[in-house]
């Protein structure tokens, strides 16, 4: 059976979110009330239904008792004068036997959902005798519970409710559901829904390739991005499916209107693709996502943030911090700077008062060290000559106007006879002169961490990707030239920390760089190896095994 | 109008030719807008020493008239307007003319314009009587009567000979010549359906509604096909309790078109509810949710019995219903107003989130309320967030800058000489708390406080609704009796925050909020003493408005919710928000109702204070011979025949005293309510055929010294009148342990009462009665007697009441 979705797609009831998990109610063609309220508001539909016709009787929950008995005392009216079979239904055993004596008509249980969370500690309360519907996890809330979906909650944890509403009491029953009970076909391809921001650079696109490609190769998982970042050919490219959406800012629109409109969007996704796991991966959550995430048939789907540190010290991101309430999972990919991370979510990992699960991983890199690519066949393959080439990477070219830097620069490789190689960024519209210089490194090149035995130094940007690529799997010169931007991490600490353990040189702010360049342009020259950088470790597969791990932790 | 522009544009002078010519429509149009604006227009006037640019009008009459019957015919009646002044045949030398433009636009329903063309005539002095009517109903429709009441007299004369002039000369003069307007009324009897339908709603607005009744009921017969007559009918009937009435015209309507259908069963569910018959209105509930009516009857039944689970369900489906074409957005726009007079905000936000239709008007209310997309407490997006959003929970504090400012807890200025004091109630019906209502006044004026200086309000005290049982003894008193639903609302001129406030609230408060104001900021009172929660809650909140120095608020005997009335609408949000002012104090009468106020506002413990009751010991004197021994026990009961009052148990007990201890008994009742036909059956099945059961009357007090006891077995109470004016009477009483009665009544003593338990058996309470009965009535009646005299004499009451309102002791 199925609910009428349009009567209970904003309903404040929890059950309709449980019924659309229930896979007797899962088909089509039928068609389930989830309450005798639900019944009395559209009577005529319900006689009018072509089809089998179920309704969920409720005990008494936070209504009056006058209300509750009227209510029951119209709907008893209205079956009893009906001529079409309708089947009376009742969350429990004792719900059933109860309501039965009430109306003296036939009322049975329905049939139970399956056992939903498969460990048997984590524990969350309902309750709604202060108002609208609140849950707690443990000592923590309460949390508003219109944001969450009894859906997924079942999965991460026993349903405790409070015992003097009946009704409730008898959803967390229902919700808990029982071990004997005919477990719902699953689908044993899981499937993730991985929703990038448009953020400044790869960032994200490339960190959640990195991800995705460890979760399908090692969870068999069906990844499908949810992609507002423009780099969405990049993901197509890896053989992911991808949905392209636009922000408001691309569409021009006003940013109510639009995220009623990608609530919309989202939620019918979600409705088509079932997945059993969501990730973002951005500062904050993105209302559509819980919104959509909260309605019926929407929501068995658990919610993961993945979240990097480094935030600058001047963002007190209080508000955004709020998205650990509503996700099960936030991991923080690792940095190798972490020690010099001044932002607000330093050591939130360690943190044990969230109602998400805290996690951090290993630094993310999308290339593996197996990937890497010797010397000689890298020049190969990007058709570099003799003679010593230092790779310029700078990233996107919205943020900074880098002309003063590439002159310093470009006038040091002259005097060493060095030959620039410049990565423009797959996201960059224009080229930003590259001095001249006939070697360009395009899209094509993406990723290009692969080929970084080509060059005999590299001067970059200090973006989480681009960091830990050279610090991890790189062995020559690096000069990195922090950009401070309110919307990007602190490069500036990351380039100071990598310098101060002697991985890197860098650009201070403010100071004059000639002689930096030029010092670093005579390391290239003389052939200099960095040895005391850190090892290269996988990130990505921490990440997507803790992604696993939570798909795990229910049915 | 605005300062910098001159009073009088001519639109063909070289002023207006400078920017060019107007099209004949245009320029009607700007003549309109510029008078709306207060200016005087000439237009098309022909030359004149002012303005000798202007054309004078070469063709004649007829020509005019074909050309402006043309241009109406091709609906531009703009057109032929400018066309008319253009000609310069003035409204004063061919009011034909005029006329016949008015009535033309009449047909085409532009109002406005034939509003303008009607004003011209009359200015002119050349109007003729249609054209008299038509605007004397327009000026009555716009709530201009005494504009109405010139133009009618003018050309009618004091007494119109037309029935129609007389109907409205009668809705014209019904705020201020009553038994005049009742006259000229009369005369729609023979009158038109027209003139039936304004007079019935004439005299309906006057508070007439048994003569708007009986036109009605007239009216009916002869136009039976037109369903106004009915409406109104039942409507009457319902107002004036005559349900039987009001259900015969209710079913009548069973069988008329779908929404009249489901009017007819909402009426019917709320009349059974009202005549305590709940089956017939869950059947009738059942009848019209069977029913494929639309969801504002839905609204309205879940409202009527308080169904919120319902107003949500059905509310949550309206925008797919909206978007799927099954609501039309004239439909959702009313349902939004409905919502938004049920203080239902949220809900409306969420409406407006889910792209639903508002008027403007609400929208732009709640903008500057700051919902809305821009504003900063933005719009719900979900159902959950959204029912939590009510008004007016949402509009307190009213001042949050008045919050924090150094008053001590329970300061205000002493009551001088000269004061004035406005005592509030909501109807003066036949009740306990209605002559409590009237014993403050009494007490008031016997302690010396100057009858001028006292103004008692009402929402109502019209008379065939019952509610002016104690008017004429509140007159006797000599304070001001203020009747609020004959004050005039249309603009008491508040700054745009409070006219906001108000506006945002739930319907019924508004109206009580905006009644009662304009009386307070008149009188300016020192004192606003709020009677029971209606008149409580608005005169809190009108004390905060004027900043009022001292506001008493005098409870029921318990919280809104447990007596189980439709009072849902009683906010706890407002009392508390009320009542964090420091100048405002609370009662109750008596320790049970105070605690259970306590408990319901959170407030500390003894902050609301005892207002005790008083008898008004002229009336209620004590029997003047004891009753004979040996004669038959004459048992009173006074009470009203509805469930709580358990008026069965009642009768179960006075058989069991008779069967099961011999005690012979008078038994007797005073009551009326929906358990009558029940109680008549019981008592045959009982075989109490001598039971006396007969309607209340205004005075029990000859009853009570009648009697030889008094029995009470109500399941809920307060501080039961009955209870203390039978004992000022020296009546032994015996009653149920419940609310107030306990503290009300005298048991330690001689010839004390009885107390039984809350939830007594009939055999208990029997064998119980049977023990006290006795020696209680064979007690002499002094103890009693001095009982009340000493706790709840009007001296006493007065006593309170002046701390209350801080007069020098």
């Amino acid at each position: 059976m199925t609910a009428l979705q349009p009567w209970s797609r904003h309903s404040s009831d929890p059950l309709p979110q449980l019924l659309a998990d229930h896979g007797s109610f899962g088909g089509s063609g039928n068609l389930v009330v989830p309450s005798q309220v639900e019944a009395l508001a559209h009577w005529p539909e319900i006689e009018g239904f072509q089809g089998e016709v179920a309704i969920v009787l409720r005990r008494q929950g936070q209504e009056d008792t006058g209300e509750w008995r009227d209510v029951l005392a119209i709907f008893r009216r209205l079956v009893s004068q009906s001529e079409r079979p309708i089947r009376l239904l009742a969350l429990t055993q004792a719900a059933a036997d109860s309501l039965a004596a009430e109306l003296a008509l036939s009322v049975t249980p329905a049939e139970p959902l399956p056992r939903g969370y498969r460990g048997t500690t984590a524990r969350v309360a309902l309750s709604r005798s202060n108002g609208p519907l609140q849950l707690r996890k443990g000592p923590l809330g309460p949390f508003p519970a219109r944001r969450y979906n009894l859906a997924r909650l079942r999965r991460r944890a026993i349903i405790e409710a409070d015992p003097n509403d009946a009704d409730l009491s008898d959803i967390a029953t229902f919700a808990n559901g029982e071990k004997a009970a005919q477990p719902a076909t699953q689908n044993p391809q899981p499937v993730i829904v991985i929703v990038v921001p448009n953020g400044t650079g790869l960032g994200h696109v490339t960190r959640m390739l990195a991800v995705a490609g460890k979760l399908r190769q090692s969870h068999a998982a069906r990844v499908v991005f949810w992609s507002f970042s423009h780099a969405a050919g990049i993901i197509h490219r890896a053989g992911f499916e991808t949905v392209l959406r636009q922000t408001a800012k691309h569409l021009g629109a006003d940013l109510d209107d639009w995220l009623l409109w990608e609530t919309e969007e989202f939620a019918s996704a979600l409705g088509h693709l079932r997945p059993d796991l969501v990730v973002q991966d951005a500062s904050n959550l993105q209302h559509f996502i819980i919104d959509a995430l909260a309605r019926p048939q929407r929501g068995a789907a658990r919610l993961a943030l993945i979240r990097r540190g480094m935030w600058q010290k001047h963002v007190l991101g209080t508000e955004a911090l709020a998205a650990e309430q509503l996700a099960d999972l936030v991991v923080e990919p690792g940095d190798l700077a972490a020690p010099a991370d001044r932002g607000v979510t330093r050591g939130r990992f360690e943190r044990t008062d969230s109602f998400a699960d805290m996690a951090v991983s290993a630094p993310v890199t999308l290339t593996r060290k197996d990937q890497l690519l010797p010397a000689r066949q890298a020049r190969r393959a990007l058709g570099l000559g003799w003679g010593r080439h230092c790779l310029v990477s700078l990233g996107g070219d919205e943020l900074w106007d880098w002309s003063p830097v590439l002159r310093d620069i470009v006038e040091a490789a002259q005097k060493q006879r060095i030959g620039l190689v410049w990565a423009r960024s797959p996201l960059s519209l224009r080229d930003p002169g590259f001095a001249g210089s006939r070697t360009v490194l395009g899209q094509s090149r993406y990723p290009l961490a692969p080929y970084l035995a080509a060059f005999d130094g590299v001067i970059s940007a200090v973006g989480y990707n681009s960091f830990h690529e050279l610090m991890q799997l790189y062995d020559k010169p690096v000069l990195l030239v922090p950009r401070q931007h309110s919307r990007l991490d602190d490069q500036m600490a990351r380039a100071q920390f990598a310098a101060a353990q002697g991985w890197a040189t860098h650009l201070p702010e403010g100071e004059p760089a000639q002689a930096t360049i030029s010092s670093f342009m005579a390391d290239i020259r003389q052939g200099k190896v960095i040895s005391s950088r850190p090892a290269w470790r996988d990130g990505a597969a921490e990440i997507a095994d803790a992604l696993g791990r939570l798909l795990e932790s229910g049915a | 109008m605005p300062e910098n522009l001159p009073h009088q544009i001519d639109l063909n002078c070289p002023i207006a030719a400078d920017v060019g010519h107007f099209s004949p429509n245009l320029e009607g149009q700007l003549s309109v807008v510029l008078r709306h604006l207060g200016f005087h227009t000439v237009v098309g006037a022909g030359p004149t020493e002012e303005c000798p640019n202007k054309m004078r009008s070469t063709v004649g009459a007829g020509v005019i008239r074909r050309e402006l019957i043309e241009l109406c015919s091709e609906g531009r009646v703009h057109a032929a307007y400018a066309r008319l002044m253009e000609s310069g045949f003035e409204a004063a030398h061919h009011p034909s003319l005029w006329e016949l433009l008015e009535r033309r636009a009449m047909e085409m329903g532009d109002a406005p314009l034939a509003h303008e063309l009607r004003r011209e005539l009359l200015a002119a002095d050349v109007a003729g009587t249609e054209i008299v009517l038509h605007e004397a109903r327009h000026e009555i429709e716009h709530g201009r009567l005494r504009t109405a009441r010139t133009y009618l007299e003018h050309a009618f004369g004091p007494l119109p000979k037309v029935t129609e002039a007389r109907i409205l000369l009668g809705a014209a003069l019904a705020p201020d010549e009553r038994d005049r307007a009742i006259e000229l009324l009369g005369a729609a009897e023979n009158g038109s359906e027209a003139d039936m339908l304004w007079a019935i709603d004439a005299l309906r607005g006057m508070g007439e509604l048994r003569r708007a009744m009986t036109l009605c009921v007239a009216a009916r017969k002869r136009y039976p096909q037109n369903g106004s007559f009915s409406n109104r009918l039942g409507w009457l009937a319902e107002s004036v309790r005559d349900f039987g009435t009001a259900r015969e015209i209710a079913k009548s309507q069973l069988g008329g078109d779908s929404d009249t259908k489901a009017q007819a069963l909402n009426r019917l569910v709320r009349l059974s509810q009202r005549t305590g018959d709940n089956d017939a209105a869950l059947a009738f509930a059942a009848d019209l949710l069977r029913h494929d009516t639309g969801p504002l009857q839905k609204l309205r039944l879940a409202r009527i019995l308080r169904l919120p689970g319902l107003i949500e369900a059905v509310t949550a489906a309206l925008p797919e219903q909206f978007w799927s074409g099954q609501l039309d957005p004239v439909e959702a726009e009313k349902i939004a107003t409905y919502l938004l007079d049920e203080g239902q905000v949220g809900l409306v936000l969420f409406l407006w989130q889910a792209g639903l239709p508002i008027a403007l008007h609400e929208k732009r209310l709640l903008e500057r309320h700051g919902f809305g997309r821009e504003g900063d407490k933005g719009l719900p997006t979900n159902m959950a967030e959204a029912i939590s959003i009510k008004s007016p929970d949402l509009l307190f504090p009213l001042f949050p800058e008045r919050r924090g400012t150094a008053v001590p807890a329970g300061w205000a200025p002493a009551l001088r000489l000269g004061d004035r004091i406005l005592i509030v109630n909501s109807v003066l019906a036949a009740g306990g708390a209605e002559r409590q209502f009237l014993m403050v006044a009494r007490a008031l004026v016997e302690a010396g406080i100057q009858p001028d200086r006292v103004h008692a309000a009402l929402f109502s005290i019209e008379g065939d609704r019952g509610h002016d049982h104690f008017e004429g003894a509140l007159r006797a008193t000599g304070i001001q009796v203020h009747d609020l639903s004959r004050g005039n609302l249309a603009d008491l001129g508040l700054p745009e925050r409070e006219r906001d406030c108000i506006a945002l609230m739930p319907a019924r408060l508004r109206s009580d909020v905006l009644a009662l104001l304009g009386l307070a900021r008149d009188l300016r009172p020192a004192v606003i003493h709020g009677w029971q929660d209606r008149a409580a809650i608005a005169s809190g909140l009108v004390s905060q408005f004027l900043q009022t120095p001292r506001t008493v608020l005098s409870m029921r005997n318990m919280r809104p919710k447990k007596r189980g009335e439709n009072a849902d609408w009683i906010s706890r949000s407002a009392y508390q928000a009320i009542l964090a002012e420091p100048s405002v104090r609370i009662t109750a009468n008596a320790q049970e109702g105070a605690r259970d106020y306590e408990d319901w506002l959170q407030l500390d413990v003894a902050e609301v204070s005892i207002l005790a009751n008083a008898v008004d010991q002229t009336v209620f004197r004590p029997r003047p011979t004891p009753r004979q021994q040996g004669e038959a026990v004459r048992l009173l009961g006074v009470f009203r025949l509805t469930e709580n009052k358990r008026p069965l148990l009642w009768l179960e007990t006075v058989a069991a005293l008779e069967a099961n201890h011999g005690i012979k008994t008078v038994p007797q009742i005073l009551g009326t309510g929906p358990l009558e036909g029940q109680i008549r059956a019981r008592a045959a099945e009982l075989g109490l055929d001598h039971l006396r059961l007969d309607p209340p009357v205004n005075d029990p007090s000859e009853a009570y010294r009648q009697s030889d006891a008094l029995l009470l077995m109500s399941s809920v109470e307060g501080t039961p009148n009955v209870i203390l004016e039978a004992q000022a009477c020296g009546l032994p009483v015996a009653a149920c342990r419940v609310g107030g009665v306990a503290e009300a009544l005298y048991v330690n003593g001689p010839g004390g009462g009885l107390l039984l338990d809350a939830e007594t058996s009939v055999q208990e309470a029997a064998a119980r009665i049977a023990a006290w009965l006795p020696g209680t009535i064979n007690t002499p009646d002094d103890a009693r007697i001095d009982f009340i005299h000493r706790r709840y004499s009007t001296r006493a009451l007065a006593r309170s009441l002046l701390g209350l309102y801080g007069a020098p002791t």
